[in-house]
This record gives C-alpha cells, structure tokens and sequence, in this order.
C-alpha cells in the first residue's frame, strides 16, 4: 500500500472511530449539556459536570448556589418566597472558587436577577482557585465553552462508560430526602463519632479568606451591579460551635474570621444583603433541625426563605452589633455535651 | 501547551502543520523555519507569554557568545562566559529556592525570596546551548544563520522535554527544509510515532499511575503503608515513568518527522539492560550523552587512574541527580546510581565473573526501580517510610490503592511489555539523522491492518485525554 493510501486509511478509521464514540455519547449526554430537563435535587452525583448544562439550557432568573448545605432548597419554594423563577446549582463539597465557577457561567447568560449564595467557612479555607475535585478533571471545558468544548466531552472514555451505563438503565446513585433522619440523637451521635475519629485542626490564614472574598466574591459583585446577591451565613447546631470550640480551635477562630470579613466588607453594596442565620438561638439549639452537626432539614430551610423574604436576620449597619452579640450569646453559651463512649 | 492537550491535537498541531505544509508545496522554503519558529514561541508562550523573552533573550546571548568564539578572539574566556551565564540562569530559577531554605536550614537564617517559577523546558535547552557552545569553542560547528539557530533551541517538538539535541543532528536538516521534508512516508511515519508516543502517555502512564500516586502521597504524609502496597507503588511508579517520558519523546520523534526533521532517539528498552551501565545507554540517551561528553570527559574520565575514574562518576551523577530537580531525593538518587556504577565498574574490573543475561536484566531493573522510590519521594522521611514497608512484610493490607484483578493484570501485561516486546523505535524502524537500522520482525508497514492498528490507539488514547472524578466527602 502506497503511503498516501496508508495515510488515507488511517485517517478515515481515526475520524470514524471518534464520530462513533461522539454520537453515542451525544445521544445519551450523561451530563445533559445537550438536554433541556432539569437536574432533581436528589441527583447530587457528578453536579460540577452537569450543572453547566443546566445553565445553558434551563430557563430561569434566580441562582441557588452553595454546598450539600443548599441541597434541600426547592427552587419552587424559594420562588414562593422570593419571586422569579429559580434553579439549585448546589455542589456537594464545592470550595469557593468551583461556585464561583458557576455562578460566572449563570451570570453571563444575562438571564440572573437574584442569587442565593450559602457563605460555609469550609468553601473558603481553600486557596482562592482549587477545586475540590482534582483540577486535572475539573471540566473546565463546560464552565468556558469554546469551540472545544464538544470534543472534550463527547470524546471522553469516562462519559463513554457513563453513557453505556445510561444507555443500559443502570440507575446512578440519588439521595432521598429522608425526614426521620433530622434528630437531636444524630445530631449528638455525630459529635461523639467526631470526637472518638480524633478531630484534626486545620492549618489556617486569614489572607486565603481574604483572597478567596475578593477573588470569588467581590469579583461579580462588582462586575454585576444589576444582580442581587443575597449571602448568608447558614445555621448550626449549638454542638457544632461547641464542637469547634474545644476540638478545632484554628477552624472557630477561622469562622469567627470569616464573619467579622463579611460583615465588614458587604455593607458597602447596593446589591448586596448579607443575612446571619447562625445568630437564630431557637434555630441553633434544637437538635432536630439537624442530620448531624451542621446539614438541617427542609422546615429549617423554609424559615430561612421566609426570613429572607421579609429581610430578617439581614446585616445593616444599624442590625449588625445586635445580630452579632446574639451570635456570641448563642456560641458561648453552656451546652449539654453528649456523653460520648469510647 | 502540552502534547496530550486538546488545543495541541485538535488545534495546534493540525493548523502549523497546514501552513508548513501549503509553504513547502509553494516552494516557500526559508518560510518554512519562519513558521516553525513563531510556532515554536507561540507553543512556549501557550504557558506563560513573558517567559518567550527569557528564551529569547538565552537564545540571542548564547548565538552572540557562538559568533565571538567561533571569530576566535578570547575564545576560551567567551566559552567560559557564555557557560556561566547558562548555568546562572539555570541555577537562579532552578536552585535559588533550594539553595535558600538549605542556607536557613543550616545557618538558623530566615532569608526569604519572592516566588520564582520556573520556565518550562529550561533545564533542556540551557544544556542543548551549553552544548553548542563547547562544540563551537572545539570547532566542530559551522557558522549558521541565526533564524536556523533559534529554531535548533526552539523547534516545539523537543523544546520542552527533550531530547537534548545536538547541533549536527538537527541543524543540517533545518537548513534543508524544503518540499520533500513532507513526504508522505515522513508523514505517515510521524503520526505513527505520535500515536504510539500519546498511547504510551495517556493509556499506560496515567492508568498505572493510580497505584503509586496514592501510596507515595499517603507516604508523605506520614502514614502507614503496607508491604504489599510499597512494592505495587515501586513497580507501578517504575512503568508510570517510563512509559510517561518515553511516551513524551515517541511524541516528539514523530512530530519532529511530520516536519521533516529526524530527532535523536532518547530511549531504548532500558529496563532490558543486562547492567547499570548497559541502563545508562539506553535511559534518557542524549542526557547520558551530554553528561559523558561535557562533564564525565572533560572531568578525566577514565584516563586519571582507576580511583579517579570512579570520583569522577561519582560526581557525574550527582549533578545528574541534581539537574533532575532541586531537591535532596533528586541528590541522594543520582548519588545512588553514582555508587551502583562505581561497584559495577570496580566488579568489573577484579571479576571475570559475567552474570547470565537473564540475570542481568533482572537485578538491574529490580535496583533501578527501588531507586525511583527515592526519586518519586516528596521527601527523604517518604523515601524511607516506603523503603521500611518494602523490606520489614508490613502486610498485605491494600488501604491506598485497590488494583483489583485489572490493576495487578496490567502490572503483569507491563513486565511482558517492557521485556519481550520490541520498543517503538524497533517498531517503526525508526534511524536518527545520518544513522541506518535494520528492520524487526514486529516492524510498522503502510498496510491496511497496520492502518486500523493505530487508528485504534489513536481513538483509543483520544477518548482517554479526558477524565471524570467526583467529590465524595460525604456519602449519604
């Protein structure tokens, strides 16, 4: 065979073998970057792959966006509540940076009125641009669409595997929402399994929350002065600052941190509101608001929105010295500790 | 801008290798280097576009210091110039951040330095112009323009990893560049290589790579690791690296051959070698090369005596070990295959035992890959946690890695792939510039089969660029 005939074959089969994994894969879109159905709250699998599509193809005008905090928060209560029609880009476990991802991609559809962003200490005590995922599979390729961003999805061994499994009714792993599972026993149960684990403090800088506010934060803030953006800071358990306080003293001084930056820097916008669930002493101190120390439940949920439609708990310079000594009130205030067997 | 990357395959590669392309049919010969070098650039600025200066500015002094040595005034002083200010450059983004924290380390000092990154491929071709230098200062290079110098330091393909070229293997052919550079048997040849190199890099090195990864973070971290899991960590590392740089420069062969030019060959079966030194003559060659011909030589060699020899080796090694990263593994790792050479050479010298070839290959790959622990390590305390699971039967316990049938069925494919199959080059019947070779029995043709053999890999290794992972912190 004469090299050009070689080359002629070789190139033919490569295209054709590429096309064929591209259609199966577009035919099946595991991450529904070409699907116009909304992804169910209780599908917390793969959302940094999926929620891209979700953007681009959903229509709505209010963003939901924080960790497995915001899970629970239906779109059409939150709409009751707050007006508009809303979409939960929630990611399980997302630092600040992967939000902000997100939140950047939604923002410059041009389609977003309001967002409603859980401000969770965890999200930024990484460096102002990590993933949480490794960032060699981060699909960036879905959060900056370019001209490749088809190829790097469809031409993907991994989707391909995700496809096959679709294509074949292998049911992908769902949370259910279970309301037995929020009570004052787990909560107490998961204090004493994260005392007898040996709690590990964390090595902390008040710069990487600092970066990550201005970098993550402020950025859009700014750059989208037609937006509201609704932050708060959600609830725990009393056992949880409790917790904090004896175990993870670095990581309390980091939460207090990160309260005292808010609170000092949000004012200073007009289309920003900062409210302060975790000055609510009620919410905090019964147990059964919650699964474990910090994740509550769907009630606690509605009266967050509730709270937020009429602007309660909301940091205003003239609220911000109350809300705050309620804070303190509520932290430093003796607590019942389990009484934990080793 | 990486080989491996989507940019570099789907946009890069293919639009270069069009405008080449079109210039050579129009007969747009010198044209051709013009494109070849704002590719080049264009390639190496991808990562940062303020480190084209520096390259720039390297290529310019060492072309100038060229020029003054070759003119013959103060030719010595100029070859001593230009060397210094080759290592000064490698030295200041290279080891100024190691140098600094061993100078606290041992004189309780704080000094503290901004951060330094460090320009890709730098230890590459500061060593390819080092080279050119003391070629030129012996009289062994023949003056050339300077666009065809820049592109000898630059040409994309090997700009980055390597192989450390020599001026007479690629300056003649970038004086040649013409229409016939782009045969379709280069051309064919070339995306063979390619599509071997990326298979090798993307398939087996990033595959196997999932079980040493795990075991030398937790490692580093200081945790337990089992006996099992330390030798499936050695041995998967050993391929991992292997396969990865030798992948890399399979890559660069083929693109240098999709423009014409024939690139030295950097690996050959090296985990074949009957013995530390037959190990390296075939690892990393143009490296060995530049070590022996511009440090091991000029040292003495083995022309000072027997003791004199080995301290030689000995501190070609370490440098070696230093040039491959500024850190003490890097160190104690060259300085360990300093003293496996030193202990073969003297062996070899009061011995006329030989070792059965089978033998051979076996201790010589068994005390490679225990020395890439040390040279994968984050750190000596790493090192030596792995090496006390390898040697004190610390369990079979597989906390870290779970390879399941599939990962301990791929280790074993590897060991047959390493030892029994014919390398790439062997494959392709691949010869450098000016070299001839004789064809294999597993040899690539231009036939149909072939065709549909590498345009499975291709798809293969296209498909695999991509990967998915999910965070899983909490499992409800």
């Amino acid at each position: 065979m004469m090299y050009k005939k070689y080359l002629q074959w070789l190139l033919l089969f490569t295209v054709l073998g590429c096309a064929v994994v591209m259609v199966f894969n577009y035919t099946a879109d595991p991450f529904r970057y070409y699907t116009s159905k909304p992804v169910s709250l209780e599908d917390h699998l793969y959302r940094r792959y999926k929620m891209p599509g979700v953007v681009r193809n959903i229509e709505f005008d209010g963003v939901i966006i924080g960790s497995s905090y915001s899970q629970w928060i239906d779109p059409n209560v939150t709409a009751r509540n707050l007006g508009g029609t809303w979409v939960n880009l929630s990611l399980q476990g997302s630092t600040l940076y992967e939000q902000y991802l997100i939140l950047h991609k939604a923002l410059r559809t041009g389609k977003v009125r309001k967002i409603f962003w859980e401000m969770r200490l965890d999200a930024f005590l990484s460096a102002r641009e990590q993933t949480a995922i490794p960032a060699q599979t981060f699909p960036y390729y879905f959060y900056e669409s370019t001209i490749l961003t088809p190829f790097e999805y469809l031409l993907s061994i991994d989707v391909l595997k995700r496809s096959a499994k679709k294509v074949l009714n292998f049911s992908e792993a769902k949370t259910l929402y279970e309301p037995d599972k929020y009570n004052a026993g787990r909560v107490r149960e998961d204090y004493c399994r994260q005392v007898n684990e040996g709690p590990a403090d964390i090595e902390y800088s008040y710069e990487t929350l600092v970066q990550n506010y201005f970098f993550n934060i402020q950025s859009l803030v700014s750059r989208y002065p037609d937006t509201e953006f609704i932050l708060y800071f959600p609830p725990h358990s009393n056992l949880y600052f409790e917790f904090y306080q004896q175990y993870l003293p670095t990581k309390f001084k980091a939460s207090l941190d990160l309260r005292r930056l808010l609170y000092s820097k949000v004012l200073d916008y007009d289309n920003v509101a900062l409210h302060d669930f975790q000055a609510i002493e009620n919410m905090a101190e019964d147990l059964n608001n919650f699964r474990d120390l910090s994740h509550y439940n769907k009630p606690t949920i509605e009266r967050i929105l509730l709270h937020t439609a009429f602007e309660g708990f909301r940091v205003t310079f003239e609220s911000k010295d109350i809300l705050q000594t309620r804070f303190e009130n509520l932290i430093y205030k003796m607590v019942t500790i389990p009484a934990c067997e080793n | 801008m990486l080989f491996n990357s989507y940019p570099f395959i789907f946009v890069f590669l293919p639009l270069v290798f069009l405008c080449c392309y079109t210039l050579a049919q129009k007969g747009e010969d010198k044209w051709i280097s013009y494109a070849l070098i704002a590719a080049s650039l264009f390639f190496y600025g991808w990562w940062k576009a303020e480190y084209i200066l520096l390259i720039l500015i390297s290529v310019t002094a060492n072309y100038w210091i060229s020029e003054k040595i070759r003119h013959g005034q103060n030719a010595r002083q100029f070859m001593w110039a230009g060397i210094v200010f080759n290592l000064g450059l490698i030295c200041y983004f290279k080891y100024t951040f190691f140098f600094v924290e061993n100078v606290n380390y041992l004189a309780g000092t704080g000094l503290v330095i901004g951060q330094i990154i460090l320009p890709l491929g730098i230890s590459f071709f500061t060593f390819q112009q080092i080279e050119y230098l003391v070629d030129t200062f012996k009289g062994n290079t023949k003056k050339s323009k300077f666009s065809d110098y820049l592109l000898f330091v630059t040409f994309f393909p090997q700009l980055i990893a390597g192989p450390i070229v020599k001026h007479n293997e690629v300056l003649p052919q970038i004086k040649s560049l013409s229409k016939k550079c782009f045969s379709s048997e280069n051309i064919a040849h070339g995306l063979g290589f390619f599509i071997i190199g990326l298979f090798k890099k993307v398939v087996i090195a990033d595959s196997i790579a999932h079980y040493a990864t795990p075991v030398f973070q937790a490692a580093a971290m200081g945790e337990t690791i089992s006996f099992a899991e330390s030798w499936i960590a050695c041995f998967a590392y050993t391929f991992q690296l292997y396969f990865d740089f030798s992948g890399y420069c399979d890559m660069a062969i083929g693109l240098g051959l999709l423009f014409g030019i024939r690139l030295p060959i950097n690996f050959n079966s090296p985990y074949k070698s009957v013995s530390i030194i037959d190990f390296w003559r075939r690892w990393h060659i143009t490296l060995s090369r530049f070590l022996r011909e511009y440090l091991y030589i000029p040292l003495g060699g083995n022309r000072t005596g027997k003791y004199r020899q080995l301290l030689n080796l000995g501190i070609t090694m370490f440098l070696g070990g230093l040039w491959h990263g500024a850190g003490w593994t890097f160190i104690i790792w060259g300085m360990l295959h300093g003293a496996f050479l030193i202990v073969t050479h003297t062996l070899l010298k009061v011995t006329s035992v030989r070792l059965p070839r089978s033998l051979g290959v076996f201790i010589t790959f068994f005390v490679v890959a225990l020395f890439w622990v040390m040279f994968r390590a984050e750190n000596i305390d790493a090192a030596l946690t792995l090496y006390q699971a390898m040697f004190s039967f610390s369990g079979f316990d597989l906390n870290h890695i779970q390879p399941g049938l599939y990962g301990f069925s791929m280790l074993a494919a590897l060991f047959f792939i390493i030892w029994l199959l014919p390398n790439s080059n062997e494959i392709m019947s691949y010869c450098p510039y000016g070299e001839k070779i004789e064809p294999k029995p597993i040899s690539w043709r231009p036939d149909l089969y072939w065709a549909v053999a590498l345009s499975c890999l291709a798809v293969l290794s296209i498909i695999s660029l991509r990967q998915v992972s999910e965070f899983l912190y909490f499992q409800f």
